[in-house]
């Protein structure tokens, strides 16, 4: 917006002789696009990407990639969930990834393969990798296959084991 | 053979990936009425997630035109699942029993199937032939209800019948007195 142009809004403001909410929405506005230019406002910014079966979400100051599965894990979904992981990570080489598992209520071993896989590849790229939010069952597949053994797994409260009906 | 056990069910479906959630939640599904733990039926589910996608990988490859059929049946406390596919079969058992052994490596598969079935269900027998396929046999046992929980379910279906009831009372007596209040106010009007 040029300089005129915030003149005359000035002007419309004081000729109606109170805070016009219109003009005042669109000074803000200009503020807002100025400050964003500044370099070190940037760098705190958020990239969500929010997809069917998977949510990412990228800070550009920590360089850390959350990455959320929204569906359960087996042969089928895990094919799918590995492409789009891949890219995600291919895209921002993050220096840390957080695999948040809470919310999924199943998987099996096709799931250790998907987990191990995207472990190497972000420690190939420099980065660490974490997994969080880890209930007992799943965290009995990753005990047995000595995931847990490479990768950082923080693992949820322990629920009761109650009937299912 | 009918008789001998107590509830059974077949089930048959095309050898794609999209039918394993299906096949699983099936067999979870029939499985509930023995009222198991979550943890069981969560077992039972990845066990039977895992034999369903080594006979749709593994048996026929990437044929989607095979059939995998599942059987189950229900004996007393005791589920027995049989997974079967006239695939390619297995060439040595003992070795793709093994733990970490995979045929598939590039497939990011990371050879813990039987290994899971193994320490998650209470039995597990496989029969295969090269060229006819493959049968695993999955066993699990149940526990059933202790009395401690049964008395929990009827103290607390009780308690419910108590509550609604005193619900009910409480309600026919506030519409009683409202309608005493009404006439009430109406005799006060017309005097």
């Amino acid at each position: 917006m040029s300089k005129t142009s915030y003149q005359s809004t000035k002007l419309l403001m004081e000729i109606n002789g109170r805070r016009d909410y219109n003009y005042y929405n669109l000074f803000f506005v200009l503020i807002k696009s100025n400050w964003c230019k500044n370099d070190e406002q940037m760098k705190t910014t958020k990239v969500v990407r929010r997809r069917k079966d998977v949510v990412t979400d990228y800070e550009k100051e920590t360089r850390t990639l959350f990455l959320r599965v929204t569906e359960e894990i087996d042969q089928h979904t895990a094919d799918k969930i590995r492409r789009k992981l891949d890219s995600e990570i291919e895209i921002y080489s993050p220096k840390k990834v957080i695999f948040d598992f809470n919310g999924i209520e199943f998987m099996d071993s096709s799931g250790i393969g998907m987990v191990l896989g995207r472990y190497k590849l972000v420690k190939m790229l420099g980065g660490t990798f974490e997994i969080i939010n880890v209930n007992k069952r799943l965290k009995r597949i990753f005990d047995m296959s000595g995931v847990s053994r490479i990768i950082d797994i923080k693992d949820e409260e322990s629920e009761k084991n109650e009937r299912v009906i | 053979m009918k008789g001998l056990y107590d509830n059974e069910m077949k089930l048959e479906f095309s050898s794609k990936t999209s039918n394993e959630a299906f096949a699983r939640i099936a067999v979870a599904a029939f499985v509930s009425q023995l009222d198991p733990t979550i943890d069981e039926l969560s077992d039972i589910k990845t066990a039977v997630s895992e034999a369903v996608t080594n006979s749709i990988i593994h048996g026929y490859g990437e044929d989607s035109d095979g059939i995998v059929k599942i059987e189950a049946k229900i004996f007393l406390n005791t589920v027995q699942i049989e997974i079967s596919d006239n695939g390619k079969g297995i060439e040595d058992v003992e070795m793709a029993m093994r733990p970490l052994y995979t045929s598939k490596p590039d497939l990011e598969r990371s050879g813990m199937g039987f290994t899971i079935m193994e320490s998650f269900m209470d039995e597990i027998k496989v029969e295969s032939a090269l060229g006819l396929g493959t049968k695993v046999f999955l066993k699990k046992k149940i526990t059933p209800k202790t009395n401690e929980e049964e008395l929990k379910d009827d103290v607390s279906q009780n308690a419910e019948n108590y509550i609604n009831q005193n619900i009910e009372n409480r309600q026919s007596n506030i519409s009683e007195d409202l309608e005493k209040i009404k006439n009430d106010i109406k005799n006060i009007l017309e005097a």
